[in-house]
């Protein structure tokens, strides 16, 4: 038991003491801070200088656009347009001079055929489809209104024919799918989990193929039982792991708090205190399965090139879940989102992203959790049976093949 | 020159003859692919065929007339008139439509519409509904007009002399640009990845002595960066012809418009080639010079992993750069060094991209490049032999001292 714990604290001081983890520790969050800080001064003053820099410059003429129309549709400039904002020009050379001139900052051109084709040309110094100045509706808007002879109230309902009033009749909560925290909220969570379960992981890979690499294993084999040894690594770089998942969820916290005006986060808004123990259970229970994995790819690995490189063959079922994100968030109680959501290996993503987008029966995060535990405790015994001298000792290059055998103990 | 030669096979075969080099070429044409089947898969699963019941309770809709069709392929939703609320809701429960809407009776002055679904409907359903009612508000006027006001306008924008021209949706043309540069900055950073790890490895398992015996250290250096540049050329000449296999398919055997008779501007290819070769060479240059300072390969994926970050600012700033593609940072990351490719791809589909510009980048990067190749031939000599330790930057750029270069002086 001593010896765990010495393996135990020896593997805590190293990790918690490295350069690298206290930047992913304090400095991301920090960062992440000052982000946050930063955007809340730029929307508190506008600042001039920042929007200078990103934004396009400003183009000469102003908002005054030429047009030359060659369909002879418009009559008349809709009246609710300030004057000014569109100038008439016989034909395109005259149009170009005026641009050239910057009496004008961009003219249109309405084809001939324009009625059929449908076709508008706007010919602009930036010509930048990507755009996002938008200022073509003062001409849609001009020719819709010559179409309909100048009824500007019957143009307005055809330009957008219908204020919609919502009624839904399903028993299952609607989500409000035009907020952006509906999105952001389940697609946040989801990332910070997906962080900290893979960097958890990878402190327990780094630790054991660097155990093998400095060639100090050998001499571990001595004085400590392979089981001891994974025994002490996943409960120290577990704890370390957990320190920077704590930290990250208070600097979240703090951020959601402080980003109420900053984020103009709707007043009220608040992460339901239930997500963040469902978030410790699931981050424990995948940390588990995953570490141990992990671990055991450590053991079998030759050095850390091919450890790194064959690291997606173990973790790919928490990839999975990402890839599908979307659709999960979408719609958080669809098959594909259930079943991935109760599928052990891709539960503790799955799962999460489903309870912060809300109204998950708690039956399902129960029976997640249960079959992730059952999960977990095979696979740290299989993996610990794979910890022998044996393994640990051989050079043999990695393969899955080799790794499953090894985990069903017939390696 | 043999040697250098030997060298260089060396390292192209070590790389390009395993299952690891076939797993990255068919994996980046996988990955896209499986992609596009993915957004096509959220497509389907947006659209929604059932029909869609409306009552219309101010005679807009009497004598109805279709929405346009928005494509060749569009499918249409049928759309059923029902006489009261009660009918819809009867028909929407037993599962007949998949929502309804109730055009109120004061719409002509409010424009209220109701629309009542138990589970949220398709998407192509709400727009074709849309489309129906402007359709019908413009009834009055000639099936044309009514046709044009339905379907609206197409705007294509097109610069001052008629160079680019772009329409609502881009052409393959103008997005190859940025497709390339992606491709490119990724095969940047994984063939620097791979030269960091060949220059760190010979020192890791203590080769090199026994390496530098019978070759000089410019001919392994060459040998290897000209190995790993033949690597690279390998994948992207694979990935092209994966490209325009595609293309070609997709164009030719399933009819898709986009892919058909594809003209690449010979100018854009010309402004990518002129920012991206120096780009590479700089960076494989930096990448031995950084490898010939480490200290073992781990170490080195650990610094690779910071080294990519800044090829990804532009990447990042993607939502700021593409709509101002003339702004100060545009321009700025357009001639600094490590932002340059992918800002240049970036502006190079989505916008102009002056030649001085062009011709300002191309001048840095190469300058640049030949800085790199400068600092890599000096850091490789001195710390080719240095086992364990690091060479820090001080010594770098330090005056030679012949006791204090073990390898080079020769």
């Amino acid at each position: 038991m001593s010896k765990i714990t010495v393996v135990l604290r020896h593997e805590l001081i190293t990790t918690i003491t490295r350069r690298s983890f206290l930047f992913g520790v304090i400095g991301i969050p920090l960062i992440a801070f000052l982000i946050f800080m930063g955007v809340g001064a730029l929307n508190a003053s506008s600042s001039d200088v920042l929007s200078g820099l990103v934004g396009s410059p400003e183009k000469p003429g102003g908002e005054a656009e030429g047009f030359v129309d060659l369909a002879g549709l418009v009559e008349v400039i809709p009246e609710d347009l300030e004057p000014g904002r569109l100038v008439r020009y016989e034909n395109e050379p005259l149009a170009l001079a005026a641009l050239e001139a910057e009496a004008i900052s961009a003219y249109y051109v309405v084809p001939e055929e324009y009625v059929e084709t449908g076709e508008l040309i706007y010919v602009d110094p930036e010509a930048n489809p990507m755009s996002g100045s938008g200022l073509d509706w003062v001409m849609r808007w001009t020719l819709l209104v010559n179409m309909m002879g100048g009824d500007i109230e019957q143009a307005g309902r055809v330009w957008n024919p219908m204020y919609l009033q919502v009624t839904t009749l399903g028993s299952q909560p609607q989500r409000d799918s035009d907020s952006p925290l509906a999105f952001a909220v389940p697609y946040a969570t989801t990332m910070i989990l997906y962080i900290l379960l893979l960097m958890g992981s990878s402190l327990l890979l780094n630790s054991m193929v660097n155990e093998k690499k400095n060639r100090v294993m050998e001499i571990l084999m001595l004085s400590i039982s392979p089981r001891q040894m994974l025994t002490g690594k996943i409960v120290g770089l577990g704890i370390a792991g957990l320190t920077q998942a704590v930290i990250w969820a208070g600097t979240g916290f703090l951020l959601l708090r402080v980003g109420g005006q900053t984020l103009n986060l709707p007043p009220g808004f608040e992460l339901p205190a239930s997500i963040l123990a469902w978030g410790l259970v699931f981050f424990l229970l995948g940390y588990a399965v995953y570490a141990s994995l992990l671990a055991g790819l450590g053991a079998l690995a030759k050095d850390s090139k091919e450890a790194s490189q064959k690291t997606i063959l173990v973790i790919w079922p928490v990839i999975v879940p990402m890839f599908f994100m979307s659709v999960i968030i979408e719609n958080p109680h669809g098959m594909l989102a259930t079943v991935l959501s109760l599928v052990p290996l891709t539960a503790p993503i799955t799962m999460m992203t489903r309870l912060a987008a809300g109204g998950v029966p708690l039956w399902q995060p129960l029976l997640a959790g249960g079959l992730l535990l059952v999960t977990a405790y095979v696979v740290i015994r299989a993996v610990s049976g794979m910890f022998r001298a044996q393994t640990l000792l051989s050079g043999q290059p990695f393969s899955a093949k080799k790794f499953i055998r090894a985990l069903v103990g017939k390696a | 020159m043999s040697k250098l030669w030997r060298v260089a096979l060396h390292e192209y075969k070590r790389h390009v003859f395993r299952r690891g080099f076939i797993l990255a070429v068919f994996s980046v044409p996988l990955i896209i692919a499986s992609i596009v089947v993915l957004v096509l898969v959220m497509q389907a699963m947006n659209s929604d065929y059932r029909a869609l019941g409306y009552v219309d309770n101010v005679g807009l809709l009497a004598d109805p007339q279709p929405a346009p069709l928005r494509g060749a392929s569009d499918k249409q939703v049928p759309l059923i008139s029902f006489e009261t609320e009660e009918d819809a809701r009867e028909s929407l429960d037993s599962g007949n439509i998949q929502a309804y809407y109730v055009i109120s009776q004061d719409y002509y002055e409010t424009r209220q519409v109701q629309l009542v679904y138990s589970e949220k409907p398709g998407e192509n359903a709400t727009w074709q509904f849309w489309d129906f009612m402007q359709i019908n508000l413009a009834a009055d006027y000639s099936p044309e007009i009514a046709h044009r006001i339905a379907t609206g306008t197409e705007l294509i924008r097109r610069s001052p002399d008629g160079e680019s021209v772009f329409y609502d949706d881009p052409t393959l043309d103008q997005v190859f640009p940025l497709i390339a540069g992606f491709a490119f900055v990724f095969v940047l950073l994984s063939a620097s990845g791979t030269l960091l790890e060949a220059v760190v490895e010979e020192k890791e398992n203590r080769t090199m002595e026994i390496l530098v015996t019978s070759v000089s250290p410019n001919q392994l250096m060459s040998g290897k960066v000209l190995g790993i540049v033949g690597v690279n050329l390998t994948l992207m000449i694979a990935w092209s012809a994966f490209a325009v296999l595609s293309a070609f398919i997709a164009g030719n055997f399933l009819g898709i418009a986009w892919f058909q008779n594809p003209s690449l501007d010979v100018g854009t290819i010309l402004t990518m080639l002129a920012v991206l070769i120096p780009e590479y060479v700089m960076v494989s240059a930096l990448a031995t010079a950084l490898g010939a300072t480490l200290v073992d390969v781990q170490e080195s994926q650990q610094v690779m992993g910071i080294l990519v970050q800044p090829f990804m600012i532009p990447m990042y700033l993607v939502a700021v750069i593409m709509p101002n593609s003339n702004s100060p940072l545009a321009v700025g990351l357009t001639l600094l060094p490590v932002t340059a490719p992918l800002t240049v791809a970036i502006r190079a589909s989505f916008g102009q991209l002056p030649l001085w510009q062009i011709a300002t980048s191309a001048a840095i990067q190469s300058a640049c490049a030949l800085g790199a190749i400068w600092l890599a031939g000096k850091a490789f000599r001195i710390g080719m032999l240095r086992y364990g330790q690091r060479l820090n930057l001080r010594e770098l750029f330090r005056r030679p001292e012949p006791q204090s270069l073990p390898g080079g002086s020769q």
